[in-house]
């Protein structure tokens, strides 16, 4: 599943466009401000940032420069700005693509599988003898056998890669996977991660270390 | 650019300043002496010197301290102006800032509810897509108006078939039929208002069902976009179209949209003519120069396969 920042200030458009978008199969977050999305960005993987330039606590722009700095994350612009300079210096940064507000649904959701075949991103985590692929979701064993574990203990597994090394909190663990609903609890995500360690043969804690009092940690090193 | 101007601005008030109240200084100092010397010589008429004396002294200051004055007003009020362009730019921004985002959400809900009934018809909703069209196309419009002078423009290459394939998702019952390719020398903003408001006129005013939109290669380097379409229409004076606020009818429109495309593509050093369609139907031909690259319509459909 790929994975989205959208980083939009306003609140209608920010919450139907997450929801499309989840709705076309792809992991999306969305946050409001510019500080909030740095944050995000520091804390996983992200395959694509839909950035909105007018942002309350800083510009689009900026975050665009600090991002490509960094990374090579496709980014993309949606703004009301769409004067020759906007674009200009949307385009300089290295956006993929700049869509000026109001867009249309169907347009929004062509560019973005645009990017992504622009940008095939095939990722996968090798591991003492084992493969995690993210993008079908499966764990191959050393005797080449597939696994597909449920959808949220991958989520999870997910979470934890690409939150490595940082130790994942059980609190955030729970935000992330349920969101608002909070519907599951410390002992569910303790469970999960017994299902995952019996998925990944991880008799010994080798993959997923529980840091006492804090989370748990991806320890794989490869 | 903008600031520049604005200091150039200043910069050419100060400099009347200096110029004319030195000017008016040294013409005092000089007239001054002028009377001194005559005074020297002229013993007889010292009085009356005297007086002229006083009433130059008096008159040439009064006049350099009115100077001084209209200067000092002409920068406040150059200062003022300034301050409130900016008001009213910064004013313009956040209100297309907000409309716009306004809009690109009540749209996003709109095709959102459209999307989950499916296959379901929904005219209530087409409608509202309808006028969410109409109010950006307004609000695209009035912006352009306001900017045209000092609106800076991109000019890149733009290749039409992605521009126009962009532009069927305003008009989803409308047939918009693309004979031919080529890419032109624009501004992707510019050109694409400037086929939007011919299309759009195209389904409000000429009640059309099927637009066709022709490249073919005029000469050696020019490249000629004709945009037909099969409404009934256009009834008065083609001469008139394309000029400000010039409404034909009641309800013909606001009268901004023709005269903005024009602008546009003369400012893309293009040519917007417009003619009555062989069937009765409107139609505005393009004329873009420079490198135009063609693209044959078989190319065409290999680059989509």
């Amino acid at each position: 599943m790929k994975s989205l920042l959208l980083v939009e200030d306003d609140r209608s458009l920010g919450a139907t466009l997450q929801d499309r978008l989840a709705l076309e199969g792809y992991r999306v977050q969305w946050v409001e401000t510019k500080q909030r999305a740095l944050k995000k960005l520091s804390e996983g993987l992200w395959d694509l940032l839909i950035l909105d330039v007018g942002l309350p606590d800083g510009s689009g722009f900026e975050l665009a420069r600090e991002v490509k700095a960094q990374s090579s994350l496709p980014i993309m612009f949606i703004t009301a700005l769409g004067t020759a300079e906007n674009r200009l210096e949307g385009f300089e940064i290295g956006a993929e693509e700049f869509i000026p507000k109001p867009f249309h649904l169907r347009e929004l959701l062509l560019r973005v599988r645009h990017v992504f075949e622009k940008h095939p991103v095939r990722r996968q985590v090798s591991c003492n003898g084992r493969t995690i692929e993210l993008d079908s979701r499966t764990i191959i064993q050393p005797d080449g056998q597939r696994e597909h574990p449920p959808a949220r203990d991958f989520d999870l597994l997910e979470l934890l890669i690409s939150s490595a090394p940082r130790v994942v909190s059980r609190n955030q663990i729970i935000d992330t996977l349920w969101g608002e609903d909070k519907l599951g609890n410390q002992r569910t995500v303790d469970n999960m991660i017994v299902h995952l360690r019996q998925s990944l043969g991880d008799a010994d804690s080798k993959f997923i270390r529980a840091v006492r009092g804090v989370g748990y940690q991806w320890g794989c090193d490869s | 650019m903008k600031q520049q101007r604005d200091r150039i601005k200043i910069l050419l008030v100060a400099l009347w300043v200096t110029f004319t109240v030195t000017l008016a200084v040294w013409w005092l100092i000089f007239g001054l002496r002028q009377l001194n010397l005559i005074n020297q010589s002229n013993l007889e008429g010292a009085v009356q010197l005297h007086r002229h004396y006083q009433m130059l002294l008096w008159e040439g200051g009064i006049l350099i301290a009115s100077l001084i004055g209209g200067g000092l007003a002409l920068y406040y009020y150059a200062r003022r102006e300034q301050k409130r362009h900016a008001q009213v730019e910064e004013f313009f921004a956040a209100f297309t800032h907000d409309a716009k985002t306004a809009m690109a959400s009540l749209r996003l809900q709109a095709e959102s509810l459209k999307e989950d009934l499916g296959s379901k018809p929904s005219p209530l909703l087409d409608r509202l897509l309808q006028d969410t069209l109409r109010l950006q196309i307004q609000l695209e419009n009035s912006l352009s108006l306001v900017k045209l002078p000092s609106g800076r423009l991109l000019i890149e290459p733009v290749k039409l078939s992605n521009l126009i394939d962009s532009l069927r998702f305003h008009w989803p019952d409308l047939t918009i039929l693309q004979k031919g390719d080529g890419t032109v020398p624009a501004d992707v903003r510019a050109l694409e208002s400037v086929l939007t408001n011919l299309i759009q006129n195209a389904v409000t005013h000429g009640q059309a069902s099927e637009v066709v939109i022709t490249v073919s290669r005029r000469g050696s380097d020019r490249l000629k976009v004709h945009v037909e379409d099969n409404g009934c229409g256009f009834q008065g004076d083609f001469s008139q179209l394309g000029k400000l606020f010039v409404r034909h009818a009641r309800g013909s429109g606001s009268g901004v949209g023709l005269y903005i495309s024009r602008q546009l593509t003369r400012r893309m050093n293009a040519k917007l003519n417009f003619a009555r369609g062989p069937a009765g139907g409107f139609v505005a031909e393009l004329d873009f120069p420079g490198e135009a690259e063609m693209m044959s319509v078989a190319e065409r459909e290999e680059v989509i396969i």
